[in-house]
């Protein structure tokens, strides 16, 4: 290359480099400040620290309990329900998908019912999970499982659906029998839509445990809200939905990164 | 003798308010070695004789039979290759191959062997691990038809292989193709609206009534055509007055009556 060129390119690259750290700089100030002030206003009253806690009284407490255990616990519970009923919604609905794709009658039979599911607030379902389950985890994990379960079946049971008729005609020329024609085409061509309701689901489940630890649970993040709301300890309210921030974060960035793997031999 | 033979055969599609007769009548064979085309206005119904021939719809009436045995499911001895190659783009060129094996439940060594050999013969051996996006329209072409031929099929039903191409890489696929069969000794029906492309490829050219489709006529391709090559047979003077004649038969279609 031509040593002006070459200069050129180095220049672009440094330029570039520092632009991506001007905005992680950026991100890390944006945070700062904002427990900053948090703190500051707490402190001078400017807001009821007896409501909006503190960075230093959440920390306190953060502390408190990492020693006496019990966060451990809640924060255990609410993420064993919330992967289990991630996996469940996720793996059960793309079951059910491959049920009514299998099943075309039935899937014309069951379309009604299927879309007035869908379009049921499912969090309205809760008391009757309750009774159905039980006052426990079960019910919690039902509410994650629920909330995801009917919209993956519709999403992945339209990918089934949409698979390019030449490619089914393709191993049809072969003689392929229909578990071939699944395996073979529209499972693999359904793949990209599976990948992406991992993601959304992910963010379902979150939602239908917390929900479902508001109405039965006394363990988990989503029951140390409530249980600080009812006897009026809002660090423990802060605390917990901070947890919950980072730990649905993390969970998703998770996803995230499991995506691109998935994805990686298709565009 | 006769490979493939259609014989009074009918075909009417179903719909809640129609019913659309595509194939009033139609009788031909094809022979053991043959290449034959057929030609017909776009719409005419030359897509729904392959597709009744592999055994992927059903006739209405008459009868279709591979060699004495009536057609009524798809058979490994009838290979369709379709208008677009209709790779699947998530597996390797290897892989698409693979997969026709796979479905037959033949896949072993010395049938892969088989297909890799072919791909070479098709000038593709550097590709097999690519992906089809990261190769050109005919050579995606190429490789559906080595998917194919995996089968070792007897009878090739081809439609309109070579319609999504540019001209020059269409004129070579021919060559490329018409080759590839002859040394095979396979049979093979091709399906085109292109006149020039039936004469350069066939034995015998049938020609195709708008829909509800009938014969309306057949050519016989005379030796010095037949026995060049699709490029060669397109630079001899007789190609021409074939052309003209193949051509005036096509205009000269009553117009469509439904
Ligand atoms: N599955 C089907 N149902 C109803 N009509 C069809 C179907 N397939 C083809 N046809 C009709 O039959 C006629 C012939 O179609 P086709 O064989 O695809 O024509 P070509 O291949 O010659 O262009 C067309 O008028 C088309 O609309
Ligand atoms: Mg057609």
């Amino acid at each position: 290359m031509n040593p002006k060129l070459h200069e050129q390119h180095a220049k672009f690259r440094l330029q570039q480099k520092r632009e991506k750290w001007y905005v992680v700089i950026s991100q890390l100030i944006l945070l700062i400040t904002f427990f900053f002030l948090w703190e500051i206003a707490s402190r001078f009253n400017w807001i009821d620290p007896l409501i909006f806690s503190s960075p230093s009284n959440v920390w306190g407490l953060f502390i408190e309990m990492t020693v006496n255990g019990t966060l451990y616990t809640h924060m255990g519970v609410t993420l064993l329900e919330t992967i289990l009923g991630f996996l469940i919604g996720t793996i059960g609905g793309i079951l059910m998908a491959a049920f009514l794709w299998w099943f075309p009658f039935l899937s014309r039979v069951l379309d009604p019912y299927i879309v007035a599911l869908n379009a049921t607030p499912k969090v309205a379902l809760g008391p009757m999970l309750i009774v159905i389950f039980g006052a426990n985890m079960t019910s919690v994990i039902a509410m994650g499982v629920l909330i995801s379960i009917i919209v993956t079946t519709l999403v992945i049971y339209g990918a089934f659906n949409e698979t390019d008729k030449n490619l089914i005609k393709v191993v049809d020329t072969f003689g392929a029998s229909t578990l071939q024609k699944f395996y073979y085409v529209i499972l693999p061509a359904s793949y990209p839509s599976m990948v992406s309701a991992l993601k959304v689901n992910v963010g379902l489940a979150w939602v239908g445990v917390i929900v479902g630890e508001y109405l039965v649970s006394n363990e988990g993040l989503g029951y140390m809200i409530i249980y600080g709301f009812q006897v009026f300890n809002f660090n423990m309210v802060m605390l917990s939905l901070v947890l919950v921030v980072i730990l649905a974060t993390l969970m998703y960035q998770v996803v995230a990164i499991l995506e691109k793997f998935l994805m990686r031999k298709r565009r | 003798m006769a490979l493939l033979t259609l014989r009074d055969v009918k075909k009417h599609f179903f719909s809640q308010n129609d019913v659309v007769e595509a194939i009033r009548n139609v009788n031909f064979t094809v022979d053991t070695g043959e290449f034959v085309s057929i030609i017909g206005p776009s719409g005419c119904g030359k897509t729904t004789i392959l597709s009744l021939a592999a055994g992927l719809i059903e006739h209405s009436e008459g009868e279709i039979l591979l060699q004495d045995t009536p057609i009524t499911k798809t058979n490994t001895n009838i290979g369709y290759m379709l208008q677009q190659d209709y790779l699947f783009p998530w597996l390797t060129i290897g892989q698409n191959i693979d997969m026709a094996l796979n479905i037959i439940k033949r896949k072993n060594k010395k049938n892969q062997a088989y297909t890799r050999e072919l791909l070479a013969q098709m000038n593709l051996s550097d590709r097999e691990h690519d992906m089809p996006s990261e190769l050109s329209g005919g050579m995606k072409q190429r490789v559906a038809l080595v998917r194919t031929l995996a089968a070792k099929p007897s009878l090739l039903l081809l439609d309109e292989p070579f319609s999504a191409l540019d001209f020059q890489t269409k004129l070579k696929l021919e060559d490329l193709i018409h080759r590839t069969l002859k040394e095979k000794e396979k049979t093979a029906l091709l399906v085109t609206h292109d006149i020039s492309e039936a004469i350069a490829m066939s034995d015998r050219i049938l020609l195709l009534t708008h829909r509800p489709a009938e014969i309306k006529k057949h050519f016989k391709i005379p030796e010095e055509l037949r026995e060049r090559s699709p490029l060669d047979a397109r630079q001899h003077p007789t190609f021409q007055d074939w052309f003209q004649l193949i051509w005036k038969e096509l205009e000269n279609l009553e117009p469509e009556t439904t």
